[in-house]
C-alpha cells in the first residue's frame, strides 16, 4: 500500500483531527482517528525520545574512541584507527574515488609505516611470526561455531597479525614494483647503520633509494628480525653469499620470481643466520631457488622424488630441533639439514604426493572474503567492491607462492604439529595449486607413500558439513544512510554496516520520519538496515527496535506488507529473546487477521494465549474487537474501534471502511424504515463529524429524503446502492 | 529371521510383483523392525546381491532408517532423513515401471512413515522451527504426486493415477497440521477433476471428504462442509469410533449452524456432552447459559480449532431469545425495549440499545427474522402473513 491509499485515507481524519495534528509531528503521533482527544500511547513516544536522547549521549561520550574521524584524511595520527560514520545524504556526490582514496591510503601508509613494511614483508620477523601461529592456533583449534566471537577476539588481541604477517596486500601493494638487478659486479656492501639500528626494534631510518637495493634489503631485514631477538647484532655477509644472492636474481625473470626469490632467499639466510652457518656454509653449492617460472616448466614435466626416506629422516630431525630452535635459535648446529630441507627436498615435494591440498571449496573462499574484512578494518581501507576483488585475486596468488615457499621456512622453526597447521592455513589460499607442491607432505611418511591421488569430492563434503547459516559476515560499512537493494549475491562486508553504525541510522530515520513523513523514505532506510541486520546475523533488543519501528510506521502508512514482514520477524524475535512491546504487538497481529479474516491463525493465537496475556490492554481489546467482529455485532465494533489503546486504531483503520460498508448494507438500510437519520450512522459508524458521513454515504449513492440538508436516509431507495457494496 | 532371509524373501516378492507384501517389509510399523538381525548401518553389499534395483535403493534406506531408529537413544532426526531418501528412491522405482501400478502398495506406507517420522521430529525437537520438516516431508510426497498425477495414459486398471488419493490424504494431514490450508486447493482441484474419483478405496475417500469438509468449515461454506462431513460420517464403519468421534467434532457445530441440534444420545455415545449442553442453551435461548458453556469447554473448542465457529452459534441463542419475547408479546410491533430487557435478564448487563438494534439486524439480514425497525417509534415490526422467526433449517446457507 502505498500514498494512493493514505490519501484516500485522509478524508477520515477530517477538520476535527486538525487539532491533533500538532502532536501528530511527532514520530507515531495521534493513534486512532480522531476520537482521542489525548493520545493514549505516550509510553512509546517517551520511548522513543528517550532512546534518541540516550543515543546523543552515547555519541558525545564517545566522540573520542567510539566514533572517529575519517581515515582517509591524514589529519590525526590516530585517524588509522577512526572510522566515522559518513553522512552521505547524497550519495554518489561525496563519495571519495575510489581510487583517490587509496592512493591518500596508501600514501598515509607510506608515511607511517615505510619501514616497518620492508620487515613486514619478511617472514624472519620473528614476533609476527609467533602472531600469525597463535592466529592460526586460534582459528583452527576454535570451534567453527564461535567463528564470529574469535574473531573479534583475534581482532582486539592480535591486532597487529593482520598487518603483520606478510598477507597483507596492502603492504605489497604499496611498494612500487622493484626492478630486477640485471647483474652485480659485485653485491652492494653490507648497510653500514646496521649495527647502530639493530638495537632497537624501530631501525626505521632507511633511505628510499635503499629500497630499490635488493639484496641490500634483504640483508637489513634480516638483520632487523635478527636485531629483534637479540642475536647478531652485527652482519656481514661472505663473498659468496654476495654471488649467491646476486646469482639468484639473475636467474628471475618475472616480477614473480622477484618476490619468490625475495623470500626464499631471506628464509635461507635468515636461517643460516640463526645457525651461525652463515660462514660456514658453501653458497656456491647452495641450489637455487625454485622461482614460477622454473615451476611452470617443472609442472610439465614432474621429476621423480630422489631420496625420499633419506630427506624425511631428515626432515623430521629439523623439525624437532625446530623446535628449540625457536625458543633459542643460536644452540642449534645441524650444518647439513637445512640444506637438504631447502633444496633437495624442494624438488622432492613437487612429485610427491599432494593430496593435502584442499579443494577450492566455497568455504575457502568465504575465509579470505573474511580476511579481507578484517584487513579493512585494520588498514581502514575502504574500497569499492571491484577494487577489493581485484586485490583478492592478487593476495590469492601471492599466498599460493607464500605457502610454497615463504611459509615452508618458516615451517623450519616449529614443529611438524604446527606447520600442519600453517600448512591448512596457507592451502585455503592455495586456490588453484590442487596438485602443486605443498609444504609439509615431506613430513609425514604415509603422505610421501600414498599415490598422487586426489578426491575433490571427499574433501568437499568435509568443509560442507559446516552450516553455512551460521557464518555471518561483520560489516565495515560507515554510511548513515543506504537505499534498500535486493541481494543477488553474497554481502560484501564494505557495504554492510555495523551495528554501531546502525544504531544511528535507525535514529536518523526516526528523526527524518517526524520532520518529513517521507514513508518512500523511511521504508527504504528501514529495509536496508533490515537487510544489514539480517545478513551479519544480528538478532537482539536492537534487532526488534527496528523492526518495531518499521512495523509502526507501515500500521500508520497502511502498508500491510511491509507490516506483515514486520510482524512475521517480530512473533520470532519476541520467541528469541523477548520485548518489552511483545503483547502489544501480539495484540497487533490479532487485529491484522482481523485485517485478513485469517481464521486458522487466528485460531492458533488463541491456542496460545495465556490469561495473563488475555488480559493485558491490548490484546484484551483486540480479542473484544475479535469477538463482536465474528458476531457482525457492529454497534460494539464501533465502540471499540473508538476506544483504540496505542495504535491499534492504524490496523482498525485498515478494515474499518470494509465493516462499515458491511455494517451500512446488512443493519442500517436494510433494516430500518423508513428511513434514518444521518446523525444515527454518523454515530454508530464512528465517523468523526456529519459532514465526512455524509460524504461517505453520498459517494456510495445513497439517497437522501431531503436533497437539501442531507439529514435523513431513504433506506428503501438505497437498498440497490448498497446491494452492490 | 535373519538379514539374509529377509532380503531374499523381498526379492522373491519383487518377482512374483507382490507389491502389498513387499509393503510389509518396508514399513516402520510392520513386524520385522524389532528384529536386531536388521539393524545394520551399511549393507549394501548384501543388498545388492539379494534385491534388484530399483529396490535395492529403497531396501538400504529403510534398513538405515531402522538402524537409527533403534540407536540408543533412537536417532530420529537421522531416521527422518533415511526415510525421506527411501521415498526418494521409491520416486525412481516408480519412474522406472511404467505402465504397472502393484508397487503402490510400497508408496503407500514410505510416504505415511515420512509423514510420521516428520511429526516425531517435531514433537521432540521443541527448538527446530514449526512445520519445517513437516514441509519438507510434503514436498517429498508432492514428488510422488506428481509421477502419480502425470501418468494419464496409461489405462485405468494399471494407472498409477490411483494412488493419488492416498498422498493427498497425506499431505492435507501435513497442511491441516502446519496451517497451511491454502496448499489444499490444488489437491482438491485434481481429485475432483477425476472420472474415477468415486472407485477410490473408501477408507481414503472417508479421510478425503473429512478433510475437505473440515477445510469448508474453515471457508465458512457449511452446505459443502456438512455433505462432506456427512459423508465420512455415514461410512466410516462403527468399529473406528475414535475417527467417527473425529469427525463428529466438526460435523455437529456446521449441523447447528445451519438449524439441526444434536441428540443427547448421539453426543453422549461419542463422549461430546459440550455440544449438547449448548444445544440446549441454544433452545432455550439462554445467552447466558451459552457463554457459561463456552468458557467451561474454552480449551476443548480451541484445541480442536471450532472455537470460532461455535462462537458464531450465539445468534441463534439470540433468536430463540427474541422468538420467546415475540410470542409473549403476541403482537406485531414489539418494543425493542423488550429485547434489551429480556437480553438483561439472561446475562447481558452492559448491554445498550444501539447493540439490541445491531442484533436484531444481523437475524433480519441473515433472514432468520422477518420484519423491519422503525427507528423513529424504537420498534420492531414483524411480518404478519409469515412466521416472523422462520425455521432455522429453512433458511440454511445464507
Amino acid at each position: 500500500m502505498d500514498s494512493d491509499l493514505s490519501e484516500a485515507h485522509e478524508p477520515k481524519i477530517p477538520p476535527l483531527m486538525g487539532q491533533n495534528f500538532g502532536q501528530k509531528s511527532n514520530l507515531f503521533s495521534q493513534p486512532p482517528p480522531n476520537f482521542t482527544s489525548t493520545p493514549s500511547y505516550p509510553s512509546y513516544m517517551n520511548h522513543i525520545q528517550q532512546y534518541a536522547s540516550r543515543m546523543q549521549l552515547q555519541q558525545m561520550s564517545n566522540a573520542g574512541g567510539f566514533f572517529r574521524p575519517p581515515n582517509f584524511n591524514n589529519q590525526s595520527p590516530n585517524s588509522l584507527f577512526n572510522k566515522p560514520i559518513r553522512f552521505n545524504i547524497n550519495k554518489q556526490g561525496t563519495k571519495v574515488n575510489p581510487i583517490m582514496r587509496q592512493q591518500q591510503q596508501q600514501q598515509h601508509q607510506n608515511n607511517n609505516n615505510s619501514n616497518n613494511n620492508m620487515m613486514n614483508n619478511s617472514f624472519m620477523n620473528n614476533k609476527p611470526n609467533q602472531n600469525m601461529m597463535n592466529a592460526f592456533q586460534n582459528s583452527n583449534a576454535k570451534k567453527r561455531k564461535n567463528k564470529k566471537k574469535n574473531k573479534n577476539k583475534n581482532n582486539n588481541n592480535n591486532n597487529s597479525n593482520y598487518e603483520d604477517n606478510g598477507y597483507n596486500s596492502n603492504n605489497i601493494s604499496m611498494q612500487p614494483p622493484l626492478p630486477p638487478p640485471i647483474s652485480f659486479a659485485k653485491p652492494p656492501p653490507p648497510v653500514p647503520t646496521q649495527s647502530s639500528q639493530g638495537q632497537s626494534n624501530q631501525s626505521q631510518d632507511f633511505s628510499s633509494n635503499q629500497i630499490n637495493n635488493d639484496t641490500a634489503k634483504i640483508s637489513d631485514s634480516i638483520s632487523d628480525n635478527l636485531s629483534q631477538t637479540g642475536e647478531k647484532p652485527v652482519m656481514e655477509w661472505p663473498e659468496s653469499l654476495y654471488n649467491y644472492v646476486a646469482r639468484c636474481y639473475m636467474k628471475c625473470t618475472t616480477p614473480i620470481d622477484k618476490d619468490m626469490c625475495e623470500i626464499s632467499l631471506k628464509g635461507k639466510i635468515t636461517m643460516a643466520a640463526n645457525r651461525g652457518e652463515l660462514f660456514t656454509k658453501d653458497w656456491d653449492k647452495e641450489p637455487m631457488p625454485v622461482l614460477h617460472s622454473d615451476r611452470l616448466q617443472q609442472q610439465t614435466s614432474p621429476q621423480k622424488p630422489a631420496n625420499n626416506m633419506f630427506n624425511k629422516n631428515k626432515n623430521v630431525v629439523a623439525g624437532q630441533l625446530a623446535k628449540y630452535q625457536q625458543q633459542s635459535p643460536s644452540t642449534s648446529k645441524r650444518p647439513s639439514s637445512f640444506e637438504d630441507r631447502f633444496g633437495k627436498t624442494s624438488k622432492k615435494r613437487r612429485s610427491s604426493s599432494s593430496s593435502r591440498s584442499r579443494s577450492n571449496s566455497p568455504i575457502k573462499k568465504r575465509r579470505s572474503d573474511e580476511d579481507d574484512d578484517y584487513e579493512d578494518k585494520y588498514t581502514n581501507s575502504i574500497k569499492p567492491a571491484t577494487k577489493a576483488s581485484k586485490k583478492k585475486a592478487k593476495k590469492e596468488k601471492q599466498s599460493a607462492f607464500y605457502s610454497k615457499f615463504g611459509a615452508n621456512q618458516v615451517g623450519g622453526f616449529v614443529d611438524s604439529a604446527d606447520t600442519e597447521r600453517l600448512k591448512k592455513r596457507a592451502d585455503r589460499f592455495n586456490v588453484k595449486a590442487k596438485s602443486s607442491p605443498t609444504a609439509s607432505s615431506s613430513f609425514n611418511k604415509k603422505r610421501l607413500t600414498m599415490p598422487s591421488y586426489f578426491n575433490p569430492v571427499v574433501d568437499d563434503s568435509v568443509d560442507d558439513s559446516i552450516d553455512f547459516m551460521n557464518l555471518h559476515i561483520v560489516g565495515t560499512c560507515r554510511d548513515l544512510e543506504k537505499s534498500f537493494l535486493r541481494l543477488t549475491k553474497a554481502p560484501d562486508a564494505s557495504e554492510v554496516r555495523p551495528t554501531d553504525v546502525l544504531q544511528y541510522s535507525l535514529t536518523n530515520v526516526q528523526n527524518k520520519w517526524k520532520e518529513k513523513q517521507d514513508y518512500y523514505y523511511a521504508c527504504d532506510q528501514l529495509k536496508s538496515i533490515r537487510q544489514d541486520l539480517t545478513v551479519q546475523g544480528i538478532r537482539d533488543e536492537f534487532t526488534v527496535k527496528v523492526y518495531e519501528t518499521h512495523a509502526r510506521i507501515a500500521m500508520e502508512k497502511g502498508d500491510h506488507e511491509e507490516f506483515n514482514q514486520c510482524q512475521t520477524q517480530l512473533k520470532m524475535l519476541y520467541n528469541e529473546i523477548g520485548g518489552e512491546n511483545q503483547l502489544e504487538f501480539l495484540a497487533y497481529r490479532v487485529l491484522y487477521y482481523i485485517f485478513t479474516k485469517n481464521t486458522l491463525d487466528m485460531s492458533s493465537i488463541l491456542k496460545s494465549l495465556s490469561v495473563e496475556e488475555r488480559s493485558s490492554e491490548c490484546i484484551a481489546h483486540a480479542l473484544k474487537l475479535r469477538s463482536v467482529w465474528a458476531l457482525n455485532n457492529y454497534s460494539r465494533f464501533f465502540q471499540l474501534y473508538r476506544k483504540s489503546p496505542k495504535m491499534s486504531g492504524f490496523i482498525i483503520d485498515w478494515f474499518v471502511e470494509r465493516e462499515r460498508k458491511l455494517a451500512l448494507k446488512n443493519w442500517i438500510i436494510k433494516v430500518y424504515r423508513p428511513n434514518i437519520s444521518s446523525e444515527f450512522i454518523k454515530e454508530t459508524l464512528a465517523f468523526s463529524d456529519l459532514i465526512t458521513c455524509v460524504e461517505w454515504l453520498m459517494s456510495l449513492g445513497i439517497t437522501f429524503v431531503n436533497d437539501d440538508d442531507k439529514k435523513i436516509v431513504d433506506c428503501k431507495t438505497s437498498m440497490n446502492a448498497v446491494s452492490a457494496l | 529371521m535373519n538379514l539374509i532371509q529377509y532380503l531374499s524373501t523381498i526379492g522373491r516378492l519383487w518377482n512374483s510383483y507382490d507389491g502389498s507384501s513387499i509393503s510389509r517389509f518396508i514399513s516402520l510399523s510392520g513386524s520385522h523392525i524389532s528384529n536386531r538381525n536388521l539393524h545394520v548401518e551399511d549393507a549394501e553389499n548384501l543388498v545388492s546381491r539379494y534385491v534388484k534395483s530399483p529396490l535395492d535403493d529403497v531396501i538400504n534406506a529403510h534398513l538405515r532408517t531402522l538402524y537409527y531408529m533403534h540407536e540408543s537413544p533412537p536417532n530420529f532426526s537421522d531416521a527422518y532423513k533415511c526415510q525421506m531418501a527411501c521415498v526418494q528412491a521409491v520416486v525412481k522405482l516408480l519412474q522406472e515401471l511404467k505402465e504397472e501400478n502393484w508397487c503402490l502398495p510400497i508408496m503407500y506406507v514410505t510416504c505415511m512413515d515420512l509423514r510420521l517420522l516428520a511429526l516425531k521430529c517435531e514433537t521432540l525437537d521443541q527448538g527446530a522451527k514449526r512445520g519445517h520438516l513437516m514441509e519438507k516431508a510434503a514436498e517429498c510426497l508432492m514428488s510422488c504426486f506428481r509421477i502419480c498425477a502425470g501418468d494419464s495414459r496409461t489405462e485405468v486398471k494399471d494407472t498409477k493415477r490411483i494412488g493419488m488419493l492416498h498422498l493427498v490424504n497425506q499431505m492435507f494431514k501435513v497442511y491441516f497440521r502446519i496451517n497451511k490450508l491454502h496448499l489444499c486447493k490444488p489437491l482438491i482441484r485434481a481429485i475432483d477433476s477425476l472420472s474415477f474419483k468415486d472407485q477410490f478405496p473408501i477408507s481414503q475417500q472417508i479421510t478425503y471428504k473429512y478433510f475437505v469438509g473440515r477445510k469448508a468449515m474453515y471457508d465458512s461454506d457449511y452446505k459443502t462442509s456438512d455433505e462432506y462431513l456427512s459423508f465420512a460420517f455415514n461410512h466410516c464403519p462403527t468399529k473406528y469410533w475414535k475417527n467417527k468421534r473425529l469427525i463428529l467434532i466438526y460435523l455437529v457445530p456446521v449441523k447447528m449452524l445451519l438449524g439441526h441440534m444434536p441428540l443427547k444420545e448421539t453426543m453422549e455415545k461419542f463422549k461430546v456432552p459440550q455440544f449438547y449442553e449448548l444445544a440446549t442453551a441454544l433452545k432455550q435461548g439462554n445467552v447466558r447459559n451459552f457463554d457459561e458453556v463456552m468458557q467451561k469447554y474454552e480449551a476443548f473448542f480451541i484445541d480442536t480449532g471450532i472455537y470460532i465457529i461455535v462462537e458464531k452459534l450465539k445468534i441463534i441463542a439470540y433468536r430463540n431469545l427474541f422468538k420467546k419475547v415475540y410470542l409473549i408479546l403476541q403482537t406485531h410491533q414489539i418494543d425493542l425495549q423488550n429485547f434489551l430487557n429480556a437480553l438483561q435478564f439472561v446475562g447481558e448487563e452492559d448491554i445498550t440499545m444501539d447493540e439490541t438494534h445491531c442484533i436484531v439486524a444481523n437475524l433480519i439480514a441473515e433472514g432468520k427474522l422477518k420484519g423491519y425497525i422503525s427507528y423513529q417509534h424504537n420498534k420492531l415490526v414483524v411480518s404478519k402473513q409469515t412466521s416472523p422467526f422462520p425455521n432455522l433449517s429453512a433458511i440454511a446457507g445464507n
